[in-house]
């Protein structure tokens, strides 16, 4: 009988990035265990973690490398697959420069493996086109702290989040985004006392159970936040020696807050002075506040200035830099933050130092031995624009449903059927793949080593569970064999190696060492040469020359208007059991048994107006776009806000042929947010889309516990003690 | 902070090392722990051991189990509930303490049936398996009688199965206050308490939303992982010694 193997690895389902064993034996998973030494979950987990990896033994996993030919996929070696691919990218380079090459690398894949896609973009090929998709989430929560605070990360950890006596989640739905962090928020709320307070349009778990739940009018958040940043600082509820210590730009920001009265945020959000007086009061009366925040804030034209706004509020209350404090821009994948970090945009090499510094590309050169371009890349969202404008002409894709998941998958599409050349890596034969020229099949995280750095910043290492399956390779392995076909002289063994050069360079990760990594063990960026961690940031300073933050007065920027005929705003994010398009979960029979397919929430005003019901099929026509499904009838929605999950790889059902090309003017991260279409009735009725086993169906029942005082009162107990228990 | 600090316990008990110790008296010994420290985790300490089948970590104490009980300053007490008190005595190899944990045993045993040899759970670290090891459980005072309910398999992930289940609670305090989606409990007042989901409903139809804390901390077999079953016993590979152990174990208390 085969051994029972147990392997530590690290969850890929969102930025929580739980760790576990895995107990296998042979290719079967028997179960995933967490322990008491996992550092951000401890014993917790979600469905995705805890049972939602069977996937890795899909018959439909790619097996072999497929090229195009005469219209039709064909299997081939790697040897065929690698050179095709390097003549290609040498003709393309060739004949229309570095520059009509770009490349997106993956918030999925290790770090190890992102540093290669860059390097391979930059070093290899010559070109800042390197993106990845934390644009498509974070970026705008990245660029509002690197602007204010100055490192584009959580300032604390989880264990802050459960410390804080007032937790402040805005457009963010952790018990299904972020499970298990939310438990802790929960566990707060319910147990110690903790305040939670909670601005969305919808009534999500988190909402339901706060003190105080906020349903500002959709983008307008900026507008709340600083009315009541306004508030604050007229009441002088503010940290005022924090203030004076630490901060520059108070004048600034004080002057530019003067339009944002309450009478203005009432008028513009539809909050009534009463709540928004109640925020104001709830923060002055906090010791330790958190902030929270995630899509429902970045995804929108003004995503950067709104994520600046919650910056600057909790500087003036000085939430920052101290235990149980600070800011909270929860990261989507598993490795978002690592992506970013390691340098997977176009202004920045790893640790976010940038390309348009002399100084930092030189040390690059010296220590990758090319001259590096100095050509300002493109983002993913101008690759697309610049694909339709004819420059560029070749693509490579690493792990990444592109097709379906960037804004406007139209336009998306179309850009595709435009490309010279398009590589694919991934483990499924995803949409986009279906517009390749070459499809890669890469292997998932339990096929590999490597190390994935989550919300907090913590640095976490996970060990190849399986063997690749088929003929797959890891990614760093396929980055390896097309930058060697290419001529470099890359010779990493492992990705320890890669991560010794990352160390070897980026600040930011000096001290990462594999040994320092070693089972449950983790490191919390900025890490010094010694090995000394950073849990907490900014306890002594702010990493700008003065040491202080930099309060940044704000803009609002009003959400797109629509037609009059589009009257029905479509919100829209995750569901707890998919991931993303789903590639991964809906190939878990049992996941896939209990939601099958997503549904659009309708609240019943709109149903009862529109005439129809709990099962009802219904057309979502955008100016974009339309996708038909089925309908749930629920009051989580209110009004005209439907929500619509983006989990799903069937194109009738795909939110972002709903969403448009419009996105955040400082960073570009598509307005995923701002969607508004006109409602058909397909079929009145039907049955309902949530099917018997969708938790969503049951009815809780909360206890303080388990209650023991019930089982000593049992007539047939007997106590074992001698003094009354303590409870 | 160090690199190499240990990640912060999720428990209420997060002794810094500036926090005040206390110092007291186990087992004719001095001992030191700092404030705020219950007896077991003390006693833990020192002997690993220590039975306490209620009590995990990540969720406190829970105070159903009374195998941890200890005589402190003469009283029987239950260990995992109990904070060290400056000078106090505790004692907990006196034959008062270790005749009520193995009464408390005992109990558990009357609802669960050690077929340990057979189990998928006995990989070397089941808690009842290795606590009745520790208590050296040489026969059933109180036979196991079946609960008269099924087994439910309605989950796609987990079963239950009401026979295996000793009532400690973990499952239901880790739903209701750290997953806090407060879908179980356990119906005390029937004759036979069971654990429940929702208001007693099949786990299928229930509010649970699948995250299985419940399952990782169940100390038994009561509640397990679907892929595990017929897959994981003890054949499966454990150290000779442990494997003879747990032979003799079976040898002596599985009934039949
Ligand atoms: S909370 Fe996130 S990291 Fe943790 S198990 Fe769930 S999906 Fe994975
Ligand atoms: S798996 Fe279900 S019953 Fe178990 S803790 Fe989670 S929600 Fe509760
Ligand atoms: S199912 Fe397991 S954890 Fe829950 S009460 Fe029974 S034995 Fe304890
Ligand atoms: S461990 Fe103390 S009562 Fe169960």
């Amino acid at each position: 009988m085969a051994r029972v193997r147990r392997t530590k690895t690290v969850c890929t389902y969102c930025g929580v990035g739980c760790s576990f064993d895995i107990w296998s034996k042979g290719r079967t998973i028997l179960k995933v265990e967490p322990s008491m030494e996992a550092p951000a979950n401890q014993i917790s987990t979600c469905v995705k973690g805890k049972f939602g990896w069977d996937f890795v033994n899909s018959p439909e996993r790619l097996t072999q490398p497929l090229l195009r030919r005469d219209g039709r996929f064909v299997p081939v070696s790697w040897e065929e697959a690698l050179a095709f691919t390097a003549s290609r990218l040498r003709k393309l380079r060739a004949q229309y420069g570095p520059d009509a090459i770009g490349y997106i690398s993956s918030s999925k894949c290790t770090n190890e493996e992102n540093y290669l896609m860059q390097k391979f973009a930059r070093a290899v090929m010559g070109t800042n086109n390197i993106d990845n998709c934390s644009r498509y989430c974070q970026t705008p929560a990245t660029e509002g702290l690197r602007r204010t605070m100055g490192y584009g990360g959580d300032t604390g950890s989880i264990h802050d989040i459960a410390q804080a006596d007032l937790v402040v989640v805005i457009g963010a739905n952790p018990a299904e985004s972020h499970p298990v962090l939310s438990t802790r928020i929960r566990r707060a709320h319910k147990l110690h006392g903790q305040k939670l307070l909670v601005a969305d349009l919808r009534k999500h778990d988190l909402a339901a159970r706060a003190d105080l739940w906020l349903r500002p009018r959709p983008g307008t958040d900026l507008v709340w936040l600083c009315a009541v940043t306004r508030y604050l600082l007229e009441q002088g509820w503010v940290d005022e020696r924090f203030l004076a210590e630490r901060t520059t730009g108070l004048a600034e920001l004080r002057a530019s807050l003067a339009p944002y009265t309450l009478a203005y945020a009432e008028q513009v959000t539809g909050l009534s002075r009463r709540d928004l007086l109640r925020t104001a009061e709830m923060i002055h009366a906090a010791k330790r506040m958190c902030v929270l925040w995630a899509m429902g804030v970045t995804q929108h034209r003004g995503g950067s200035e709104t994520s600046t706004a919650i910056c600057n509020l909790l500087l003036v209350t000085g939430h920052v830099g101290r235990p149980g404090t600070g800011a909270y821009p929860l990261r989507g994948h598993n490795n978002v933050q690592g992506a970013g970090d390691m340098g997977c945009a176009p202004l920045y090499l790893p640790g976010y130092e940038r390309v348009d510094d002399p100084a930092v590309r030189a040390k690059y050169e010296r220590a990758w031995g090319v001259p590096l371009p100095e050509n300002p890349g493109l983002d993913n969202h101008l690759m697309v624009e610049a694909i339709h404008a004819g420059k560029l002409k070749g693509l490579y894709i690493m792990g990444e449903e592109m097709a379906l998941v960037d804004s406007n998958a139209n336009h998306v599409q179309a850009a595709f059927r435009k490309l010279d050349l398009l590589i694919v890596q991934d483990v499924f034969f995803s949409k986009t793949a279906q517009f390749a020229d070459v499809v890669l099949p890469a292997c998932p995280s339990l096929e590999k080593d490597g190390t994935f750095t989550n919300t907090e910043r913590r640095i976490q290492r996970l060990y190849k569970v399986f063997d690749p399956f088929g003929e797959s390779r890891p990614d760093w392995q396929i980055l390896c064999d097309l930058a060697r076909q290419l001529g470099a002289d890359w010779r990493y063994q492992h990705p320890s190696d890669i991560m010794a050069e990352i160390a070897s360079l980026a600040e930011l990760y000096r001290g990462v060492r594999y040994d320092r990594l070693e089972g449950y063990r983790s490191l919390q960026w900025p890490v010094a040469e010694n090995g000394i961690d950073t849990p907490l940031l900014y306890t002594e300073r702010f990493p700008f020359p003065d040491g202080r933050a930099r309060l940044c007065p704000v803009t609002w920027q009003p959400p797109q208007a629509f037609a009059a005929e589009y009257d029905v705003h479509v919100n829209n994010g995750r569901m707890l059991e998919h991931f993303h398009e789903g590639n991964l979960t809906y190939r878990v029979p049992g996941i896939a048994a209990k939601v099958p397919q997503p549904y659009v929430e309708v609240s019943p005003e709109l149903a009862a107006e529109r005439g129809f019901a709990d099962g009802a099929k219904v057309r979502l026509v955008s100016p974009f776009g339309e996708v038909e499904l089925r309908a749930t009838v629920t009051d989580r929605v209110q009004g005209n806000q439907v929500y619509l999950p983006m989990n799903t790889w069937r194109d009738h059902e795909a939110v972002n042929y709903l969403t448009s090309s419009e996105c955040d003017e400082v960073t570009h991260t598509p307005a995923y947010k701002e969607v508004a279409v006109r409602l058909e009735v397909v079929e009145p009725s039907g049955p309902s889309p949530v099917v018997h086993g969708n938790f969503r169906l049951g009815h809780p029942h909360p206890q303080r516990g388990v209650e023991v005082e019930r089982k000593w009162q049992r007539p047939d107990y007997r106590p074992l003690v001698d003094e009354p228990p303590q409870v | 902070m160090a690199a190499e600090q240990a990640p912060a316990a999720a428990g209420p008990h997060l002794p810094g090392s500036s926090a005040p110790s206390v110092s007291f008296e186990l087992d004719g010994q001095r001992a030191c722990v700092p404030a705020g420290s219950t007896l077991l985790q003390a006693i833990l300490e020192r002997h690993p051991a220590f039975p306490h089948v209620c009590y995990h970590p990540a969720l406190g104490p829970i105070q159903t189990c009374d195998t941890c009980i200890v005589e402190a300053d003469g009283r029987r007490v239950r260990a995992c509930a109990t904070p060290v008190q400056q000078d106090m005595c505790v004692v907990t190899d006196s034959e008062r303490a270790r005749a009520a944990r193995r009464e408390a045993m005992d109990r558990l045993l009357r609802d669960h049936e050690l077929y340990c040899t057979v189990c998928d759970n006995n990989n070397g670290n089941c808690t009842v398996h290795n606590t009745a090891l520790a208590l050296h459980i040489e026969h059933q005072k109180y036979p196991f009688t079946p609960k008269p309910y099924e087994q439910d398999n309605s989950h796609p992930f987990y079963r239950y199965d009401p026979d295996q289940c000793i009532l400690c609670g973990r499952c239901v305090e880790a739903c209701q206050n750290l997953q806090v989606s407060e879908v179980l409990s356990i119906d005390w007042e029937r004759e036979r308490p069971r654990v429940i989901w929702d208001h007693d409903v099949p786990i299928q139809e229930s509010s649970c939303v699948s995250c299985g804390h419940c399952v990782t901390v169940c100390p038994c077999n009561a509640l397990m992982e679907k892929s595990m079953l017929g897959e994981a016993g003890y054949l499966t590979g454990l150290s000779p010694k442990l494997l003879e152990r747990m032979i003799h174990l079976t040898k002596v208390v599985e009934p039949g």
